[in-house]
């Protein structure tokens, strides 16, 4: 469970994010939604603890980000928007790296890696170095070493960018697999048929603010429109940055 | 849990170095040279000094028919005496010669009279290649000068003796075999801070600017990991190449110097104990801790990889450009330059090869200061990693 109170980050006179406030609750996927430099990132950096708000707090499974970071980040799995890998690793190396520094070991660790490998379908890379690998491969590992620990937590800021088809749908799939597990996923996107596809609660953030948030069937309601690309529109005031 | 992350970090930057052939050759390379380099260097130099010291004296002389005498006790010593240039003055400026000798037509008849006798020798002291010739040539005119005094005082029934009132003896009492030689000693400082400040170098910057380029500390960050042990994790690694490459820089210079076939192309023999490498290398442990620590501050600090790359550079060429003066230089250790990191150690080291007995205040100054820097320096590089602009800094 991820709780967000009155976040707020300037960065000098851009107001990246201004009064954020949601839940997004065990057992279900929920969506930020924006254009590009809404705020989206920022927000979850703030969640994540690598920036520090200006005001509000960001609370995971009752422990606040800023107070009882390491508390709350044992209990997160991030996906950030730059996941640089370490070219010299293999893809196991990389995520049992991660393993590692959260405390895993031995056979377990070891285990965990089998299996995510396995649902994100990179058993041929797995003994690979990192060197050379496709947007694809490098966002499979930098996904599976967010989750080696089985965070109760995701946090995934634009998992899909930069993938094909198919990797989109392993993507997918394991996403929905994760909240039936009923872990609480949070994921940001411009992409609006994929929010609408995957979300259970959407958020709809533009220039830091919140302007709309509810169920898909929610916003359609509020806006009056049948066409849920056509509520964003209404939301935002603009396709820019959207597609 | 936080020993086992400070671990899990410091072994993963290791593997990481060490899969990069380049990173690793480079530092092998940088650190492996440079005893490697001072032992040629320095064997060419004493070889071509003992080699200019056996060899016959070249002297041009102007007017050897005016003292016979005196050119027959030059060859007699060693000195091939040729046949001057016509302007001797011009020649020697130009440096078509180094040396002449002038022996004036008025030498005959001062000689016979008792007269000082004149000689001119002629050289261009701003040739410094001339200093040797002129020096060996003033002293055989000295010797023969001394020859005639002897001789005229017991024509005269007087002992040679009275014109002698000092008896000046020198001695040297540098231990054992380690005189003029034992200047490559001094160098020994100079390799080892070299290797310390060179030995990390590339570990320091590429697990902190290095990461932070690949965007790959975000999510190391990301991690419940506390940042101090993240920063001690870097350290360690690049500690642990550090002090490799200085104790490999240490032996290889000091073993180099017993191989017998290296002391036969130096000249130089020198019996090294073990007890000075180690002695040495405990002088330096605090040097190579306060590099690393210094080194891994500034790149984090940097910009971009590039800008740290030429910042720890600098911090590196600092770091020991006191010891390469320091080795040439001729000084008095004055007790306040104990105070100052690495220069200390250059003294100590310096000591402790001419077999000196240690300061054992100025062992614990040079060590407490070195190390009070480096853990400024660490504590400043943490406190950088715990501000969120350690992953903006770009």
């Amino acid at each position: 469970m991820i709780e967000v109170s009155h976040l707020t980050k300037s960065f000098g006179a851009v107001k990246a994010v201004q009064d954020v406030s949601f839940a997004a609750p065990d057992g279900l996927i929920t969506g930020l939604l924006g254009p590009n430099g809404a705020g989206k990132s920022s927000c979850m950096r703030l969640i994540a603890g690598i920036l520090k708000p200006d005001s509000g707090q960001a609370v995971i499974d009752g422990y606040d980000v800023q107070k009882q970071t390491l508390a709350a980040q044992a209990r997160l799995g991030v996906l950030p928007d730059k996941h640089g890998l370490y070219q010299r690793l293999t893809a196991r190396e990389n995520v049992r790296y991660y393993g590692r520094l959260r405390g895993l070991g031995g056979a377990e660790l070891e285990n965990n890696i089998d299996n995510l490998f396995q649902l994100l379908d990179m058993d041929d890379i797995a003994e690979r170095r990192c060197e050379g690998f496709s947007t694809g491969q490098r966002v499979k590992v930098a996904i599976a070493r967010a989750l080696v620990h089985q965070p109760q937590n995701v946090v995934l800021d634009e998992p899909t960018v930069g993938l094909d088809v198919m990797s989109t749908r392993t993507m997918r799939q394991l996403i929905r697999r994760l909240r039936d597990e009923g872990r609480c996923i949070l994921l940001s996107s411009h992409i609006m048929q994929e929010v609408a596809m995957l979300c259970d609660n959407i958020i709809v953030i533009a220039q830091g603010k919140i302007v709309l948030h509810g169920s898909p069937d929610e916003l359609r309601q509020t806006t009056g429109q049948e066409n849920l690309e056509d509520a964003f529109v209404s939301a935002i005031g603009t396709t820019e940055g959207l597609t | 849990m936080i020993l086992r992350q400070l671990w899990t970090i410091a072994h993963k930057e290791t593997i990481d170095n060490l899969r990069d052939r380049r990173s690793v050759g480079n530092a092998l390379l940088t650190v492996l040279m440079v005893p490697l380099l001072y032992i040629v260097l320095f064997g060419f130099m004493n070889r071509a000094f003992s080699e200019q010291a056996r060899r016959p004296l070249d002297l041009p002389v102007v007017g050897a028919e005016h003292a016979p005498n005196l050119i027959a006790f030059l060859a007699q010593n060693n000195v091939n005496v040729l046949p001057g240039p016509d302007d001797p003055e011009t020649a020697v400026r130009s440096g078509d010669v180094n040396l002449v000798l002038v022996i004036s037509a008025d030498y005959g008849d001062a000689f016979t009279e008792g007269r000082p006798a004149p000689v001119r020798l002629l050289r261009d002291a701003s040739n410094q290649s001339s200093d040797m010739a002129a020096a060996r040539a003033a002293s055989v005119l000295q010797q023969y000068s001394q020859q005639i005094v002897a001789l005229r005082l017991v024509a005269r029934g007087l002992n040679p003796a009275i014109t002698t009132p000092l008896m000046v003896e020198r001695v040297d009492v540098s231990p054992d075999d380690r005189g003029g030689a034992g200047f490559i000693l001094n160098l020994l400082p100079v390799v080892m801070i070299t290797a310390a400040f060179f030995g990390g170098f590339y570990l320091a910057v590429d697990t902190t600017a290095g990461e932070r380029e690949r965007d790959s500390l975000e999510s190391l960050l990301l991690n419940p990991v506390r940042r101090t042990v993240v920063v001690l994790g870097k350290y360690l690694a690049t500690f642990v190449f550090a002090m490799l490459g200085t104790v490999l820089a240490t032996t290889c210079f000091l073993l180099l110097l017993r191989v017998p076939q290296v002391q036969d192309f130096t000249g130089i023999r020198l019996s090294i104990g073990n007890e000075l490498i180690i002695t040495a290398l405990l002088l330096m442990l605090p040097v190579v801790l306060m590099a690393v620590a210094v080194e891994i501050l500034i790149a984090s600090y940097a910009r971009s990889f590039k800008d740290a790359q030429n910042y720890v550079q600098l911090v590196a060429l600092i770091g020991f450009m006191p010891a390469v003066f320091l080795s040439v230089l001729p000084f008095n250790p004055q007790n306040w330059m104990y105070a100052i990191p690495t220069i200390g150690q250059v003294l100590l080291i310096n000591q402790a090869a001419r077999g000196e007995l240690l300061p054992m205040n100025s062992v614990l100054l040079t060590t407490a200061i070195t190390l009070a820097l480096g853990l400024a320096a660490l504590g400043a590089a943490v406190r950088l990693y715990s501000q969120e602009r350690i992953i903006q800094a770009k």
